[in-house]
C-alpha cells in the first residue's frame, strides 16, 4: 500500500505536468498564432462577416485610401493604375488569393471583429449596417509607386524601405504586380511569373555579397584584431573540391579589411568564413535572424534560411559570401541594414500605423519594439564605417547622395549554376543620418551586377524618400 | 511544545469540525447556485436566439433542476463526493448547451442520455459500496467484455476507417468499447490488487491484451491507446515493476511504429499534425477549421450559439473543444481544462485515501482514464499531439461514451463514499476507545 501510494503521487505529478504543458502550449500558440489562424483564408467566418459588415478602409500613412468599400458593396481601389499596382501585394485581396495581404491579415480590424461588446449591442439595437475599422498603414503610397516604376524595366524584384529607428515600413513593393480590380485576369493569364507573390516578404533570394555584412560581423566578434589585418587576394581560393573566384575575375592584391569589404572581395571573405568555422558563422547568422521563426505582429515574413546541417568546407566557404543554401527575403535584409544603422539593435518591422473605429475613435496600438540585438554596438560601428567606405569609394559608389551619408553593400547573387543567366542584383544599405533614418533593400531579379543596377535604384528611392520628408 | 499543541487542538476539535463542515456546505451551495445560474442563463439565451422564440430550448430548463437534484439529492443519498458530482453535472450541462446551439436535436438527445448516465452513475456508485467480493464478478466481466468487444466485428458497421459500433433497436448506435472501459477498470483493479504477484495479475493483463487485439482489429486506435495507457500505468502503480513496465512501454512504441507503417490513415494523421496548412482544403481541413475556430473566438468568444462552429467537421464529437473555444472563448476553454484537472486530482486524492488496494487502484484507474482521455483529445485539437478520434469526457456528443464516463465517475464516487464510511467507522472506534476509562 505504501508503495502504491507513492506511485500514485508520482502519477499525479505526471498528470499535473501533462496538463500544465497542455495549458502552456495552448496559451503560447494562441498568443502567437491565434491572429494568424483567424486571418487565414480558410476561415469561413470572414466571408460571412462580409455579408453583414462593411469592410473598413485601408489607407497609407498620409490618409490616401488604398482600398475602400464602394456603395455597391464591392472593394474599390485607387484610380491611378501605377499606385494601385505598386501597393497591390501589401494590400492584398479580400479573397485571400494573395497570401497574407492586409485585407486578410488585418481582417480582424477591417471586419470589426475587434469591436467591443458595447459597440455590437448598440449596432444590434440601432439596426445600422455595421462598419469595420479603418486601418492606416505605415507605407507611403507615393514612395511605393515611385519605387515600383524603377523596377518595371526588369523581370522582377522588390524594394523595401524601413525607418530603422522605429521599424515602420515606409515602402514595400514587388514586381511583377497585378491589378486588384481584375485579379482574375492575372490568375487566368497562365503566366508563371509569380505576379501574386509578395517578393518583399515572401521572396527568398540568395543574398550574395550582401551576406558579407554578417560574415564580417562574425569575424569582428570572434577573431581578435581582424580589423587591422591585411590580406592578399590572388583572385582565386581553392577549398576542397571547389574554387572560390571573384565576381568578374578581378585580382584585388593586398587589401585591408575595409578595402576587402568595400570592393567585395570573395576570396578574403571565403577564407574568413573557413577560419570562423560553421558554428560561429551560423551563430552570428542566427543572431541576425536567420533561421528565426518570424512572428511579427503586423505582417507575415518568410523565415530566412541558413543551412542547419553541418557543412563541408566547400559549402562553408560559399555560405560566407552568401551563396550556397543561404536564402533571405528583401525585408529581412533591410532589417539587417537597419540593425547596423541602429547600433546593432534590430527593430520589429511595423505595417500598422493606427486603427480608427467607425465612430472615429482610435484603438490603442502596440508601440514599436526591439526585435532583437543583432550585434554589439562596436561591431555595428565598424561595419557602418565599412559600408560608408563601400559607397564612397567601393562597389556602391552609384548609391552616393548629396547631403546625406549613405552606407551600403552591393551583391550579385548567382541564382543558378548556369553562368549564362544573369545574377540577382542586390543593394542593402541605409542613410546614416538621425533626421533621415532610412534603411533600404533592393533586389532586381536577373538584373546583373548590384553595383550598376541595384545601387542607383536605391539612391533614387532614398532621394525621393528624403524629399518626401522621411 | 508539541504535546501542548496537540492537547489544544483536541479540545477545539468538535467545534472546528462543525465549522469546517458548515463552510464546505456553504461552498457547495454557492457553487451549485453559480452552475444553475449559468445553465439557466444559457437556456434563456438559446430561447431568445430563435426567431421569434425557440420554445424547444425551454426544455433545457431541466438542466439546472438536474444539477440541483444530482448534487443535493443524489450525491447526498449516495454519500458521493459533492465536488465531483457538481463538476460532472456542470460539464454535462455545458455539453448539452453547446450541442443544442449547434443542433437542437443532438442537444436534447444528449440531455436524455445525461439522465441515463445519472442512472449508470448511481448504479456504479452503489455497487462499489454494496458489493464486497469482486472476484467472481470480475471473471464474469472478463467473459462479457470480450464478447461485447467482439460484437462489432461480427455485426458492426464501418465509419471513418473504424469499425467499432453496432445498432441496437430502441437505443440506437452503441459502442461496446466505451462500456468495456468500466469493465477493464474493475478487472484491472481486482487482479492487480492480488497479493500473489505477477501470477495473480495475469488474468487482468491477458484481458487487457485481448481487448487491445480486438480494438486493433476494429481499427479503433484511439480507444486502444486509452486502454493501453491505463493498463500500463496501473500495472506500474500496482507492481512497481519498472523493467516490465518499460518493456510494455517499448512494446507500445513498437506497436505505434508498426501501426504508422501499416495504416495509411495513421500516416496522414501524423503528417497533418506536423503541418495541417500544407493541405488546408484536403486532409488538413479538420484541424485547420478547428484552429481558425479557436482563433476566431478570441479570449472571450463569439457568444453562445454564435460563430460558425458547424464549419468544423466532427464538431459535435472530436472537436467539441474547438466549438467551446469559439463560442465561449479561450479563457473559458482554459478554465474547463482546469475543471478536468480538478476532477483528476480529486480522483487521485480519493485513491490515496482508500483503505484497500482494490479501491485505491480502482480510483487511480478512473482518474487516469478521464485525465488521459481529456489530454489526448484536447491535445489533438490544439495541435499539441496528433489527433486521435476519441471523445472529450462529458462534453462530446456520443451516447455510450457519455454513459461510460458517468459510470466511471460513479465508481470514483463509490470509492469516495467507501472512504468516508471507513473514516467514520474509525472515528467512532476512536471515540469509543476514548470513552473507556
Ligand atoms: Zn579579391
Amino acid at each position: 500500500m505504501k508503495k502504491l501510494r507513492h506511485n500514485i503521487r508520482l502519477l499525479a505529478l505526471m498528470l499535473a505536468l501533462l496538463f500544465i504543458g497542455l495549458g502552456a502550449y495552448f496559451s503560447y500558440s494562441v498568443y502567437f498564432y491565434g491572429g494568424r489562424w483567424f486571418a487565414s483564408a480558410n476561415n469561413p467566418r470572414l466571408n460571412d462577416q462580409k455579408q453583414n459588415v462593411i469592410t473598413g478602409d485601408i489607407m497609407d500613412r498620409n490618409g490616401l485610401v488604398l482600398a475602400t468599400t464602394a456603395a455597391d458593396g464591392k472593394r474599390a481601389y485607387p484610380r491611378h493604375t501605377g499606385m494601385r499596382q505598386a501597393v497591390s501585394h501589401v494590400v492584398g485581396d479580400s479573397r485571400g488569393i494573395v497570401a497574407n495581404g492586409v485585407e486578410t491579415f488585418m481582417a480582424g480590424y477591417l471586419l470589426g471583429f475587434n469591436s467591443g461588446i458595447l459597440d455590437r449591442a448598440e449596432r444590434l439595437f440601432s439596426g445600422q449596417p455595421a462598419r469595420g475599422d479603418d486601418v492606416r498603414l505605415t507605407i507611403d503610397a507615393e514612395l511605393c509607386e515611385y519605387a515600383a516604376s524603377l523596377l518595371k524595366r526588369y523581370q522582377g524584384g522588390a524594394i523595401v524601405v524601413l525607418n530603422w529607428k522605429t521599424g515602420e515600413v515606409l515602402c514595400s513593393t514587388s514586381y511583377p504586380d497585378f491589378d486588384p480590380r481584375d485579379i482574375n485576369a492575372t490568375m487566368n493569364s497562365g503566366a508563371d511569373n509569380g505576379a501574386l507573390v509578395n517578393r518583399a516578404t515572401q521572396g527568398l533570394y540568395p543574398p550574395g555579397s550582401t551576406f558579407k555584412i554578417i560574415t564580417m560581423a562574425s569575424a569582428l566578434d570572434n577573431i581578435i584584431g581582424v580589423a587591422d589585418r591585411e590580406a592578399e587576394c590572388t583572385g582565386t581560393l581553392v577549398v576542397d573540391r571547389t574554387t572560390v573566384t571573384e565576381a568578374s575575375g578581378q585580382v584585388h592584391g593586398r587589401v585591408t579589411m575595409q578595402q576587402a569589404f568595400a570592393r567585395s572581395c570573395n576570396t578574403v571573405f571565403a577564407s574568413l568564413s573557413l577560419e570562423l568555422g560553421y558554428n560561429r558563422l551560423s551563430q552570428t547568422a542566427s543572431s541576425f535572424g536567420f533561421g528565426d521563426n518570424f512572428l511579427f505582429r503586423d505582417m507575415v515574413v518568410y523565415n530566412a534560411q541558413y543551412p542547419t546541417t553541418n557543412q563541408n568546407k566547400d559549402d562553408l566557404a560559399w555560405s560566407g559570401v552568401g551563396q550556397g543554401r543561404v536564402l533571405a527575403t528583401p525585408l529581412h535584409m533591410a532589417m539587417i541594414a537597419g540593425a547596423i544603422a541602429n547600433d546593432g539593435v534590430m527593430m520589429e518591422p511595423r505595417l500598422m500605423l493606427s486603427v480608427t473605429t467607425a465612430k472615429g475613435g482610435s484603438r490603442t496600438l502596440l508601440p514599436s519594439r526591439t526585435y532583437k540585438r543583432a550585434c554589439a554596438a562596436a561591431v555595428a560601428q565598424t561595419i557602418k564605417n565599412y559600408m560608408i567606405a563601400t559607397v564612397v569609394s567601393g562597389t556602391g559608389s552609384q548609391a552616393r547622395m548629396d547631403g546625406v551619408t549613405v552606407a551600403g553593400k552591393t551583391g550579385s547573387a548567382e541564382a543558378s549554376d548556369d553562368k549564362s543567366i544573369n545574377t540577382h542584383a542586390w543593394f542593402v544599405g541605409f542613410a546614416d543620418s538621425a533626421e533621415h533614418p532610412l534603411a533600404i533593400a533592393v533586389v532586381v531579379e536577373r538584373g546583373g551586377a548590384g553595383s550598376s543596377v541595384a545601387a542607383p535604384i536605391a539612391r533614387n528611392v532614398l532621394n525621393r524618400a528624403v524629399t518626401l520628408g522621411y | 511544545m508539541a504535546r501542548r499543541g496537540r492537547r489544544h487542538s483536541r479540545e477545539e476539535e468538535p467545534v472546528k469540525k462543525k465549522k469546517k463542515r458548515a463552510g464546505r456546505r456553504n461552498a457547495t451551495r454557492m457553487t451549485l447556485s453559480a452552475i444553475m445560474l449559468f445553465e439557466g442563463t444559457a437556456c434563456l439565451l438559446l430561447v431568445l436566439r430563435g426567431n421569434p422564440f425557440d420554445w424547444t430550448a425551454i426544455m433545457l430548463g431541466l438542466l439546472p433542476l438536474m444539477a440541483w437534484v444530482s448534487v443535493l439529492f443524489l450525491a447526498k443519498r449516495l454519500k458521493a463526493d459533492a465536488m465531483l458530482v457538481m463538476l460532472m453535472s456542470f460539464l454535462c450541462g455545458l455539453g448539452v448547451i453547446l450541442l443544442y446551439g449547434l443542433s437542437p436535436e443532438r442537444g436534447l438527445r444528449h440531455m436524455w442520455i445525461v439522465l441515463g448516465g445519472m442512472l449508470m452513475f448511481s448504479v456504479c456508485a452503489m455497487a462499489i459500496r454494496v458489493m464486497k467480493d469482486w472476484r467472481g464478478i470480475c471473471w464474469f466481466l472478463i467473459v462479457a467484455g470480450v464478447a461485447l468487444l467482439l460484437l462489432p466485428v461480427a455485426i458492426g458497421q464501418e465509419t471513418f476507417g473504424a469499425k467499432n459500433w453496432i445498432i441496437i433497436p430502441l437505443i440506437g448506435s452503441f459502442q461496446p468499447s466505451e462500456l468495456v472501459k468500466i469493465f477493464l477498470l474493475l478487472i484491472l483493479a481486482q487482479f492487480f490488487s492480488s497479493l500473489r504477484g505477477i501470477k495473480g495479475m495475469l488474468p487482468g493483463l491477458l484481458f487487457a491484451v485481448a481487448c487491445l487485439a480486438t480494438l486493433m482489429l476494429q481499427k479503433d486506435l484511439g480507444t486502444a491507446l486509452m486502454y493501453y495507457l491505463v493498463t500500463l500505468l496501473m500495472y506500474w502503480a500496482a507492481s512497481s515493476n519498472l523493467p516490465l513496465t518499460l518493456l510494455g512501454g517499448v512494446g507500445g512504441v513498437g506497436a505505434a511504429i508498426m501501426g504508422y507503417q501499416m495504416f495509411a490513415h495513421v500516416k496522414t494523421r501524423v503528417a497533418i499534425w506536423r503541418n495541417p496548412w500544407s493541405d488546408a482544403l484536403g486532409t488538413g481541413y479538420q484541424l485547420v477549421q478547428a484552429l481558425t475556430a479557436i482563433g476566431s473566438g478570441g479570449l472571450f468568444g463569439l457568444g453562445l450559439g454564435m460563430g460558425k462552429s458547424r464549419a468544423i467537421p466532427a464538431y459535435s464529437t472530436d472537436f467539441i473543444f474547438a466549438v467551446l473555444c469559439e463560442q465561449l472563448g479561450i479563457l473559458f476553454g482554459l478554465c474547463v481544462v482546469g475543471l478536468y484537472v480538478i476532477i483528476v486530482m480529486r480522483g487521485l486524492a480519493i485513491s490515496l485515501q482508500a483503505r484497500t488496494s482494490f479501491h485505491s487502484l480502482l480510483a487511480l484507474g478512473c482518474s487516469l482514464l478521464i485525465g488521459l482521455q481529456t489530454f489526448v483529445i484536447i491535445g489533438g485539437v490544439i495541435k499539441l499531439i496528433p489527433l486521435t478520434g476519441i471523445t472529450l469526457p462529458f462534453l462530446s456528443y456520443g451516447g455510450t461514451s457519455l454513459v461510460s464516463c458517468m459510470g466511471i465517475m460513479g465508481l470514483l464516487c463509490g470509492v469516495a463514499a467507501q472512504n468516508a464510511e471507513d473514516r467514520e467507522a474509525d472515528e467512532r472506534m476512536a471515540e469509543e476507545r476514548e470513552a473507556l476509562p
